[in-house]
């Protein structure tokens, strides 16, 4: 695949936070919220399960970022600390409104994923993406949480590993089931391909 | 026998997967990479899971069905603005200030932030009348203009799905709903478009003196108003190249290939002639690698350097890093250079180009002086 996704971009966040913390440059902090802001949104919404909140618990993790801009520096991962900040803060909410002590991994349910194929790679019948889709879409949470980190997000098995606070091994084999999913789900084509080589 | 088999081939399959949740978790090592081209080579099938899972992107348009993600980020940012104008900065060196009275903080971050809003305005003002290209134009209704500064790359989903990625130190000019028989936009500087395929409706981009025009594809439009030529790169798909000034001559773009138009020069008051045909070029370019194109690095933040002439390498460093850069030996200009760079700051890269060709440098704040 020639761009992987559109998350690359986190390496041109240094300029952007080099200026919120040395310039109190509100312009760049404006841009790096707009950069970041949206996937962090539907991250939030899945523990959040309501728009309003959503947008709630991702302002609050930015307003202490401008808060705390003196030490931006000192982050190492911007991207996991934004994904944490919001999965922190989402919980503190959800601990308030339920008196729930702790909202395990389990309770997150990803909104449906919609995929769809880069036309310019790879012919598919929309036959396929859909059996493609359903089969995603019915992962179990967590590991339909993962393979849409992975692959929408951007993020690494490592990060998503430290985001969601489960090991990495965990990370690693949920994303392998999805693929042996996809891999059952797609035997009479996987067939042809041999067949035709 | 054939027990001893199917465990075989179920320990390789399962290896298979492990390699592939590895490459697509972008944890895999170079070993690891290259097992897994062998294995893949001996089980094809799987490359073509391979080739579906890389393809697929979660598309954004399921969280808001009716609202488009711009307003919710908007939105979203107004509420945000609203609480930042009336929060002090927590900062150990500024306690003592804090502790005096946080009233006066306060106060006096609203002026400066009303202040620095106001400055901002009238650059952005004064930048946007001056810029004679979007000159006696209004922003009309509905239209969108994007713009980045020196050191910072923007991306952006157009209304019908394309994507577009700015280079520093661009502007972008889009229509908030696409209409008509064609989608437009304007660009200057520097963008690299993944336009959705719409055969009724071909997308064009204006770019000075030129406009590229697309059905379905992937390319890159270099055009940078003090740059002395408009380049195009097509990665794939097909493009048709006008020039504004010749219409009736189009220039069809086949993968790979990179268009150079030369600018006409301005008109000089003592020349005889003025000139004003446009020049171009097709070159090949290599096909290896697409990752590795000079033309398209910056799109995945790297910056690849191949037998650039370092003046050319110069303005690549000032918009990355929204630095100046002067030449205190001419001669240097001429020097050529190669490499790859990613993560590094300037400085690092300027320690990394003096390794191969001789150089020395001074850095004096935002300001680089060669010599």
């Amino acid at each position: 695949m020639y761009l992987t996704k559109v998350i690359n971009t986190k390496n041109c966040m240094q300029p952007l936070l080099h200026r919120i913390q040395f310039d109190n440059d509100e312009t760049a902090f404006k841009e790096f919220y707009k950069e970041n802001v949206f996937r962090l949104f539907q991250f939030a919404f899945a523990f959040a399960r309501n728009k309003e909140l959503s947008e709630e618990i991702v302002n609050d993790v930015f307003l202490k970022l401008w808060q705390h801009r003196s030490k931006l520096n000192k982050i190492k991962n911007i991207q996991v600390y934004l994904y944490v900040s919001v999965k922190n803060t989402a919980f503190n909410y959800s601990r308030k409104n339920t008196g729930r002590k702790n909202m395990g991994i389990e309770e997150i349910s990803t909104d449906h994923f919609y995929l769809s194929p880069d036309q310019e790679q790879i012919l598919m019948t929309d036959e396929l993406k859909k059996q493609i889709e359903q089969s995603i879409n019915q992962l179990p949470p967590k590991c339909k949480l993962v393979f849409k980190m992975i692959k929408e997000d951007g993020l690494s098995i490592a990060e998503v590993a430290v985001i969601l606070g489960i090991s990495y091994k965990t990370v690693s084999t949920q994303l392998s089931i999805a693929l042996k999913k996809l891999a059952l789900l797609l035997q009479p084509s996987l067939k042809e391909h041999e067949i035709k080589i | 026998m054939s027990f001893f088999q199917t465990n075989k081939e179920s320990m390789i399959k399962s290896r298979i997967v492990e390699l592939m949740a590895k490459k697509i978790g972008k944890e895999a090592s170079k070993d690891e990479l290259d097992e897994l081209s062998e294995l893949l080579l001996k089980n094809p099938g799987y490359a073509y899971l391979l080739e579906i899972v890389l393809s697929l992107k979660g598309s954004r348009n399921h969280f808001e069905r009716d609202l488009p993600q711009e307003e919710l980020v908007d939105h979203g940012w107004q509420h945000l603005a609203d609480k930042l104008n009336l929060q002090p900065l927590v900062d150990d060196d500024t306690v003592s200030v804090e502790k005096r009275g946080r009233i006066k903080n306060i106060i006096y971050s609203r002026r400066f932030w009303l202040a620095a809003a106001t400055v901002a305005v009238f650059l952005g003002c004064s930048m946007f009348l001056y810029k004679t290209y979007f000159g006696p134009q209004q922003l009309a209704e509905g239209k969108k203009l994007k713009e980045t500064h020196y050191g910072t790359v923007a991306n952006l989903i157009l209304a019908d799905g394309s994507k577009v990625w700015l280079n520093a130190g661009s502007k972008l000019l889009y229509p908030d709903k696409f209409s008509g028989s064609q989608r437009e936009v304007t660009l200057e500087g520097e963008g690299f478009f993944e336009v959705t395929k719409k055969p009724n409706m071909p997308f064009l981009v204006h770019a000075g003196k030129i406009t590229v025009k697309v059905l379905g594809t992937k390319f890159n439009v270099k055009a940078y108003t003090e740059d002395a030529d408009i380049e195009t790169t097509l990665i794939s798909g097909k493009v048709q190249v006008m020039l504004n000034d010749d219409p009736e001559k189009e220039i069809l773009l086949s993968p790979n290939e990179k268009l150079t138009v030369i600018k006409p020069l301005a008109i000089n008051a003592t020349s005889a002639q003025i000139n004003n045909e446009l020049k171009y070029q097709v070159q090949a370019l290599p096909v290896a690698a697409n990752n590795n194109l000079t033309e398209t690095a910056w799109v995945s933040n790297r910056l690849v350097l191949n037998n650039e002439a370092f003046d050319n390498v110069a303005k690549l460093l000032e918009r990355k890093f929204d630095v100046h850069v002067f030449f205190d030996n001419d001669k240097l200009k001429d020097e050529h250079l190669t490499g790859v760079f990613e993560k590094e700051n300037i400085q690092e890269v300027l320690d990394v180009l003096k390794m191969t060709t001789h150089f020395r440098y001074r850095i004096d704040g935002n300001n680089i002086h060669l010599y």
